[in-house]
């Protein structure tokens, strides 16, 4: 077989040794991308490489995808479903790990000094980004093409109907986003985007499993009754029209649908072939992109202070508002932590959209069913448990090798970083959704009050949160330590123990949440909490910046 | 034999590693279709409320009873226990009085109660749904009547399920400039 190739590839005046040697050097860059580090929680140095997981993800997404709707819809929506995800997921694929499969500057510095021809060079790329698609392709495509055969409405025919749909729809976007990025050039830009796009299955994951359950819970069943009327919107989508094919040609074929499936091949083969020539066009014309530098210096009238007006009332003292702002910058500039450090936040939007989807959230203060005020109820404390969590992952960060300034810097109180930390987290992340909080509560509740109280308490424990995990679940300075894989969950037995209180807390507020006295003495408490949470954590930092044995 | 680290992450290796996910998933999928009619169908149906001795006894008076003459007639909060209590009871009302009384007290959300049952329930749910919807008045109602008519034949072709074909296709006839499809 290997015979063949070689003499098949010498015939066409590539070198047969170096398309290997490239293929599989290339093969083993795109095995250790490093985009998807962060989001599959492992290195490129681990035995389990991160792309190894990323295939896992996309067979768990269509997986999850495939039986949740088996034989709960009919297949156009099954498909469409089906398809629309393959597609969505595949072109963040090869955006995200554009530079590995298509098309890397960096091969020119290495490999431009060796006698390697255009023609082999191009070849192997070639060879490589079609082992990329093609796994990605199978691990999104293979488990709706068998499930589906089992469909009611659907014939022996579903399975080649959905293959080629799912090969013309993925074929086509692998095209546009190839030509798209090859026009497009690199970008500091797109860069940020890549790091967000690596979490594009996790998130489809998260979404699939929450609305999975909405759907099973769902007692109007709406997902059905959309995906078997749909509205008229849907006909303009691309996905819509090969899901179409697919609901036509799976029950015995006739001529003309034939015809536009020959049409679609050929569509495919089109585009195949324009992006070819102009990917090869590229590979023999390769030159070094440039990434432009921007320096972004800090203006004289901001250094040592914070950029609002709030922030000094807000963090005080110099120690408190370097870790709020760097707690604010950071969050905002690194997308991967920015993502591993809301993640918790889903729990709660989902515990509220489930909720008010399933006519579920009704007020605890006047109503005692626990169908209808469970999830309202967890809703307060999820928000509240978030926040050790959240605090726990701002103390890893990319740019974790100039936290010796702040190792360096005389801290007079080194409790005042984590402080800061955790009055940034307070105002820019658990204020507003709060707040929000309130507003939905108000909404579906119409009772200010209530609202209002719920979410002083889920503000109020959230803070307590905030001391706990000052003490009890920061393992450094905030901003100190490299990410590390599987450190997004954090300490498993903090975060066990405040969830069992918060539960505890949650099993009170069921019982008494009608009496006024449950409120002060839930308020009360949580005051009385910071005095010891405050102490214990100013202790904890001072270990920890080395000023105290 | 003993495996290396560096041989683990070897491109061969993780080839490998990769097609025994790929066909792990093949199974799966196997297993999925044929488990189909243990774990996926048998819940595959509208969940309904446990119909009552109450309900059942209600719902035998109201079809018992002429509507014009009684003095305990239909009533809003009863819409979801009759509608449950006529699809699960294949033998209530043959006549169709209730679904007539039912029709005339809350007509749009009796339209989108068949909707729901077509579409999420099982065949004998569905049929009884197709039954209900032929005592709807048409004049009022006649497009909505006919999109579900439609819906219901043509899920019901695609499943080879004749006797849901022919009784959407005697409904769909009976409609005021209806066309058989």
């Amino acid at each position: 077989m290997i015979g063949w190739l070689a003499s098949l590839l010498t015939a066409q005046g590539i070198d047969a040794r170096q398309f290997f040697a490239l293929t599989k050097a290339f093969l083993l860059s795109d095995l250790r991308g490093m985009h998807y580090t962060k989001a599959t929680g492992t290195k490129p140095s681990h035995v389990v490489s991160p792309l190894f997981w990323v295939v896992g993800q996309c067979l768990t997404l269509s997986a999850i995808a495939s039986l949740v709707l088996f034989m709960r819809v009919e297949v156009f929506f099954f498909s469409f479903v089906n398809l629309s995800l393959a597609v969505v997921v595949i072109a963040t694929t090869v955006l995200v790990e554009f530079q590995e499969v298509v098309l890397n500057p960096k091969d020119l510095m290495i490999l431009g000094p060796r006698p390697i021809s255009p023609r082999t060079y191009t070849a192997a790329r070639f060879a490589n980004l079609l082992l990329y698609v093609a796994m990605m392709f199978l691990a999104l495509t293979i488990q709706p093409a068998i499930v589906g055969i089992g469909l009611r409405d659907t014939g022996p025919w579903f399975a080649p109907a959905y293959l080629l749909a799912s090969f013309t729809g993925c074929s086509v976007m692998v095209c546009v986003v190839i030509l798209g990025l090859s026009a497009l050039g690199n970008s500091e830009t797109l860069e940020g985007w890549k790091t967000v796009l690596a979490w594009t299955q996790i998130i489809l994951i998260l979404v699939a499993g929450y609305g999975a359950q909405m759907m099973f819970r769902d007692k109007q069943s709406q997902l059905e009754v959309w995906g078997a009327f749909p509205p008229e919107w849907i006909e303009y989508l691309p996905t819509t029209w090969l899901a179409r094919f697919v609901e036509q040609a799976s029950i015995t074929p006739s001529f003309s649908t034939l015809t536009i499936g020959g049409l679609m091949l050929l569509f495919t083969a089109v585009c195949l072939a324009v992006t070819v020539r102009c990917v090869a066009f590229l590979y023999k014309s390769m030159q070094p992109l440039t990434v432009q530098i921007r320096h972004r210096p800090m203006k004289p009238g901001t250094l040592g202070g914070l950029a609002f007006g709030a922030g000094h009332p807000l963090a005080r003292g110099p120690e408190q508002r370097v870790g709020f702002w760097l707690c604010g910058k950071l969050l905002w500039r690194d997308g991967n932590l920015r993502m591993r450090s809301l993640l918790p936040f889903s729990m709660p939007l989902a515990a509220v959209g489930l909720a008010i989807a399933t006519g579920q959230f009704a007020n605890p203060m006047t109503n005692h069913d626990p169908a209808q005020v469970t999830l309202p109820i967890l809703a307060v404390y999820l928000i509240a448990l978030s926040v050790p969590h959240l605090i726990y992952n701002l103390t890893f960060n990319d740019d974790h090798d100039a936290a010796w300034l702040l190792r360096c810097a005389p801290l007079r109180q080194p409790i005042g970083l984590g402080l800061g930390v955790a009055k940034a987290v307070m105002f820019w992340i658990i204020t507003p959704t709060c707040v929000a909080f309130a507003g939905v509560a108000l909404w579906q509740w119409g009772d200010p009050a209530a609202a209002l109280l719920h979410a002083s308490l889920a503000w109020l424990l959230s803070w307590v949160m905030a001391l706990a995990a000052l003490w009890l679940a920061v393992p450094d300075l905030p901003f100190s330590r490299a990410p590390d894989r599987g450190g997004s969950t954090g300490p498993v037995l903090v975060t066990a123990a405040l969830s069992g209180l918060a539960m505890q807390w949650g099993a009170l507020h069921y019982f008494f949440a009608a009496s006024i006295f449950f409120w002060i003495v839930s308020f009360v408490v949580a005051l009385l909490l910071m005095i010891p949470l405050l102490k214990k954590a100013d202790h904890r930092f001072r270990k920890l910046a080395g000023g105290m044995a | 034999m003993k495996i290396s680290k560096a041989e683990l992450r070897s491109a061969k290796i993780q080839g490998l590693m990769l097609i025994g996910v790929l066909l792990g998933a093949i199974g799966l999928a196997v297993v999925s279709l044929c488990v189909r009619e243990l774990f996926f169908e048998k819940y595959v149906r509208e969940k309904f409320p446990e119909i009552t001795e109450k309900v059942t006894r209600r719902a035998q008076f109201l079809v018992e009873t002429n509507p014009a003459n009684n003095p305990n007639p239909v009533e809003s909060t009863e819409e979801e226990w009759l509608y449950a209590a006529w699809i699960q009871d294949e033998q209530l009302d043959p006549q169709g009085s209730l679904a007539q009384q039912l029709f005339e007290l809350a007509p749009e959300h009796m339209l989108d109660r068949c909707c729901r049952t077509l579409v999420v329930g099982n065949i004998e749910q569905r049929q009884r749904a197709l039954q209900l919807l032929s005592f709807a008045p048409p004049q009022d109602h006649v497009d909505e009547i006919r999109r579900l008519a439609t819906y219901a034949r043509e899920k019901s072709s695609r499943r080879e399920e004749a006797a849901l074909v022919t009784a959407a296709d005697g409904l769909l006839a009976r409609l005021p400039q209806g066309k058989n499809p």
